[in-house]
Order: C-alpha cells, then sequence, then structure tokens
C-alpha cells in the first residue's frame, strides 16, 4: 500500500539526489552533450575561487542568525500575549498569521513596491517626517538592500512562529499556570519560572527550522534583487539558480547542489542528534 | 491604606493592558498596511500613484483587474494554477493516507526502512536537486507541461503528508483495528471500510496546506515551465512585472490581489486547520 508513495518520492527525491553528486564532478552545457569529467574542480572552485559564492553562503548564516534573533524573542512575547489575553488575542493572532499564507512572490512584489525610491511608502513617509535625507532606494542600496530583504523576511515568518509557539504553549496543562496565579507570580515571573524553561525545546526546534529554512530561501531574494546589487544578496540557491540555469554551468550548479544539501541535511541531523541527547540527560 | 494599595494594583494592571493595546495594535497595522496599500492601488491610475502614493482613487474601477486578468494573462495563468493544484492535491490525498496507514498500522517487512524513505525527503532542500530534476523531466519529455510539475509536485509534497497523516493513524486506538480483525476484514477492506472513513477529516487538513502551499510554489514552476500559456500564477505575477507591463503598477496590484484571493478565502473559512497544520511542522522533525 505504500508502493505508489514508495515510487514517487525515489523517482523524483532520491533519484535525482543520487544523480546530482554525479553530475557534479563534469563540466557541460545544456546544449552541448559532451561532459567533461573534472573530478573536484568544481568543488574547489568554489570555495576557492568564487567570491559570490563564499558570500551566499555568509548571506544564509546571517540569514539564519537574523530570523532566529529577531522572530524567536517577539514570536514567544506575542504568543504569550495571545493566550493571555484570548480575546483580542484572537484576532490579533489571524492577522499576523495572514503573510504566510499569501505567494512570496506577491509578498516580494508588495514589499518592493513598499522600498520603492519614488512611490515607496517607506520613503514618503520619512519625507513627511522630516527625514527625507534617509530616503533611498532600499532594495539598489548596496548597504540597505540586504536589511530590508531581512525585513520583509520577518514580516512574514513572524506569525509561523508565534503559531508553533502558541501550539507548543497549548500542550502544556493549563494547571500549572492556574497554581502559579495561586502562588500569586506576576506575568513576567510566570513567564520567566515557568513558560521559557518549557520553551527550551521548541526554541532548539525553532533554530534548527531557521537554519534549514535558509538553505531553502529563493523566492524573495530573486524576485526583490536577483542577488544584486554587485551580488551582494545572493544566497546559496539564488546563486545555484544562476549558475546552473543563466551561466549554462549545471556541472557547477549540481556542486552548489551538494553543498547545500550537506550543510543543510546533515548540520540539521547533527543539531537534532546533539539536542535530542542534551534533552533527554 | 489596604484598599489604597488594591487601587494602585487596578491602575497599574490598566496601564499596563493599555500600554500592551497600544504595542499590538501597531503591530497589526505593520501586518496589514503593506496589503491594504496594494489594495488601494490597485483601484488607482499610474499617475494618480506617482503624484500621490498615500492618496486614495478618484474613479476607483475594476479596470486594472480586466486588465491584469487579460493583457497580464492572470486568467490563463488563475485556470493553470487550478488545474496543478487540484491534480497535484487529487493525488497526494489517495496516495498519502495509504501510505501513511501501511507504515503506522500493518507490519510487513523492511516497514522501519520504507517508512523512513518516505519521510526524510521533508529534510531536503528540493532547490538542491534542481538540475537532475530538470534532466529527469526532460528525459520523461515533460519538460513545460503541466503533468511533469504535477508529478513532481506530489513527489516533494508526499513527506510532510505522509508524516502528518501518521501521527492522525498512530492515534487510532489498536483495540478497533483488532475488532475489524475478528471480524475477518483484510487490510484493504479494513483500510477502505473503517480508516479511510475515519482520517477524512486529517485528509481534508492535508489536503488544503498542500493546495495553498501548491498554489503559491514559484520555484518549480519557474524552473520547469517555458510557455507563458503554461505558467502558473507566482511565475506569471513575476513574468508581468518584469515584461512590457514592467511599469504598469496598478495593474500589477491588482495582479497580485487577484492570486492571493484563493488562499486568503481558504484561510478565513479554514483558520484553525490551516494553523493546526502548520505548527505540526514543529513538532514533525
Amino acid at each position: 500500500m505504500s508502493l505508489p508513495a514508495l515510487v514517487f518520492v525515489i523517482l523524483f527525491i532520491y533519484y535525482p539526489l543520487v544523480q546530482m553528486f554525479y553530475l557534479s564532478a563534469f563540466r557541460w552545457n545544456f546544449v552541448n552533450p559532451n561532459m567533461v569529467f573534472v573530478g573536484l574542480e568544481n568543488f574547489t572552485r568554489m570555495f576557492l575561487n568564487d567570491q559570490v559564492y563564499l558570500r551566499s553562503l555568509l548571506n544564509v548564516v546571517l540569514l539564519a542568525g537574523q530570523s532566529s534573533a529577531i522572530q524567536i524573542p517577539i514570536g514567544v512575547a506575542l504568543a504569550t500575549i495571545i493566550l493571555r489575553y484570548r480575546r483580542i488575542g484572537g484576532l490579533f493572532w489571524a492577522i499576523i498569521f495572514l503573510p504566510y499564507v499569501i505567494s512570496s512572490v506577491a509578498v516580494s512584489l508588495i514589499w518592493t513596491w513598499m522600498y520603492n525610491p519614488y512611490f515607496g511608502s517607506i520613503n514618503v513617509f520619512l519625507r513627511a517626517v522630516g527625514l527625507g535625507f534617509l530616503a533611498r532606494p532600499w532594495l539598489g542600496d548596496i548597504n540597505t538592500a540586504l536589511i530590508a530583504i531581512f525585513g520583509t523576511v520577518n514580516w512574514i515568518y513572524i506569525g509561523l512562529t508565534t503559531t508553533m509557539t502558541i501550539a507548543t504553549l497549548k500542550s502544556i496543562p493549563p494547571s500549572i499556570f492556574e497554581s502559579a496565579r495561586i502562588d500569586g507570580l506576576s506575568g513576567f515571573q510566570e513567564f520567566r519560572k515557568i513558560t521559557l524553561p518549557l520553551l527550551k525545546e521548541l526554541i532548539v526546534v525553532l533554530m534548527i527550522i531557521d537554519i534549514a529554512g535558509a538553505f531553502k530561501f529563493f523566492d524573495l531574494i530573486w524576485v526583490m534583487t536577483q542577488g544584486g546589487p554587485s551580488d551582494s544578496t545572493h544566497v546559496t540557491t539564488t546563486w545555484l539558480y544562476r549558475a546552473a540555469f543563466r551561466s549554462s554551468e549545471p556541472g557547477y550548479g549540481a556542486a552548489i547542489g551538494v553543498t547545500i544539501f550537506i550543510f543543510s541535511f546533515v548540520i540539521v541531523q547533527l543539531l537534532i542528534k546533539i539536542t535530542r541527547s542534551r534533552l533527554t540527560r | 491604606m489596604g484598599l489604597k494599595m488594591s487601587e494602585g494594583i487596578v491602575l497599574k494592571r490598566r496601564v499596563r493592558f493599555f500600554m500592551l493595546a497600544v504595542v499590538l495594535l501597531i503591530i497589526s497595522l505593520i501586518m496589514i498596511y503593506p496589503l491594504f496599500w496594494t489594495l488601494v492601488t490597485a483601484f488607482k491610475t499610474n499617475r494618480e500613484l506617482f503624484l500621490d502614493p498615500w492618496g486614495l482613487p478618484a474613479n476607483p474601477t475594476f479596470e486594472n483587474f480586466f486588465k491584469a486578468l487579460d493583457r497580464g494573462n492572470m486568467g490563463t495563468a488563475v485556470i493553470n494554477s487550478l488545474i496543478v493544484s487540484l491534480g497535484s492535491v487529487a493525488i497526494i490525498s489517495v496516495i498519502s493516507p495509504m501510505a501513511a496507514y501501511a507504515t503506522s498500522r500493518v507490519e510487513f517487512r523492511f516497514r522501519g526502512a520504507v517508512t523512513n524513505l518516505l519521510i526524510a525527503g521533508f529534510f531536503i532542500a528540493p532547490h538542491a536537486v534542481l538540475v537532475p530534476l530538470l534532466l529527469l523531466l526532460r528525459d520523461m519529455g515533460l519538460v513545460d507541461t503541466h503533468v511533469g510539475l504535477i508529478l513532481s509536485y506530489v513527489g516533494w509534497h508526499l513527506p510532510f503528508a505522509i508524516l502528518f497523516m501518521k501521527a492522525f493513524f498512530v492515534s487510532i486506538p489498536s483495540s478497533l483495528q483488532d475488532s475489524a480483525r475478528v471480524d475477518g476484514l483484510s487490510k484493504y477492506s479494513m483500510y477502505r471500510k473503517i480508516m479511510l472513513p475515519l482520517a477524512l477529516p486529517t485528509i481534508l487538513t492535508v489536503a488544503i496546506i498542500m493546495f495553498i502551499g501548491i498554489w503559491n510554489d514559484f520555484l518549480f514552476a519557474f524552473v520547469f515551465l517555458r510557455s507563458p500559456s503554461n505558467f502558473t500564477v507566482p511565475i506569471n505575477l513575476l513574468n508581468f512585472t518584469t515584461g512590457r507591463y514592467g511599469n504598469d503598477y496598478v495593474a500589477q496590484s491588482a495582479a497580485v490581489l487577484i492570486s492571493a484571493i484563493p488562499t486568503i478565502v481558504l484561510y478565513i473559512v479554514f483558520a484553525e486547520r490551516i494553523r493546526r497544520g502548520v505548527a505540526f511542522m514543529a513538532f514533525g522533525r
């Protein structure tokens, strides 16, 4: 009964995955069928000579880091508030989750307009409050492009982080909170003494999701900057796409794919093992 | 004295609640504002947009929406996206509960290995294998076809669907299965007559989440599709903003709204289901 599903995942996930390792040792293009075996040359080029690839790795680390540092604390705070004030909390929850159900392309376009130098709301606002000197083409300026993208990322995912936290907190028996209130703990004390320790596992999980998510990041950057200006906002996936399909170097693209697979899959597996042993100790 | 203290506490609580409400209001405004701005802009003219980015439209019409659907190819794209999303969801909805049931409730050889194989794909980034996946579709003659896109979506969405369904099948008490076995039901008729009806609400949740994910997917459509007549909504949206109508921001705003309507409607109707399913991702791992 699991055969149909098995056929699908083997054909579309594992067969390409294995072939990726094979392809990463060759140089060719989609038109010319002659594949030249180059061994590990694609990898040495990547790590020794490809500044944009190294920059894209740094951007992935920055993306994962800022997502964890900003979304997790805000998400945890909002989740506690939503659960404490159920009536206004429900509506608020519905609102902050909304961006997550809209396509990333649509969201990217909306935010490209927000950052637009002429009619973008951010510049219009800055000029209106007398801070016009700060106005700039946010996505075209090498100093602000990455930060502008991060802003949009947080706008999309804050609702998701909050939702995952709420689901975790809901699984805690309410009697714990009741007895805390009887003991006279204030809201903040209750948060620090009960909620936070219970959330430790979730925080680790959320960080893993942020790391894996940063390696899966593509749409937003491709639509908003295509990796520019001056290749400063590339992540590994957009650089893979450029190499394989725009510069027509599929072998090099497959090699970048190998590193994405190893970094995301292996690192995440390792993290899970480490945290599991630490959590069960 | 005691009275005064309790009055102080009440006041302090009210102030704190007020401050909290202000913070929540500001965050809500930040979340809503970009969407609201797009909604207003979709009813303006480009001249109005540049002259007064915050102004309201003088003569609001649906002209931008018609332009997006017709010249922007959004009408075709919506139909293509419906075909691809519903086709993929239909296959996933049939296959994933079967696999989840078999790997949770039926004993067979290599069950552990099969389960791992079915689920591990959840941890792999499809972006990594774009090159070999495109070559596979090329060998199958399915580049630039809806069938190729549907099959790829099914393959890559199955792991989460199966993981989610397994959580349900595991939770069914085994006494139910035992009594059915006493009645002499084979594993197939037990699945069809007992398990499947029980699983329908869970299948619906999976189907909704998968539909939203596939409707919104950009990556596969972007790499596998070539002709605008085959484009799904997200890639068509990008094509509309970079092509001949690249400066027609008001029509693009209308296109963005058209693209978001189906998933927003689903979210309004099934908010609880969607959030529960999505939150599962945190625990599924």
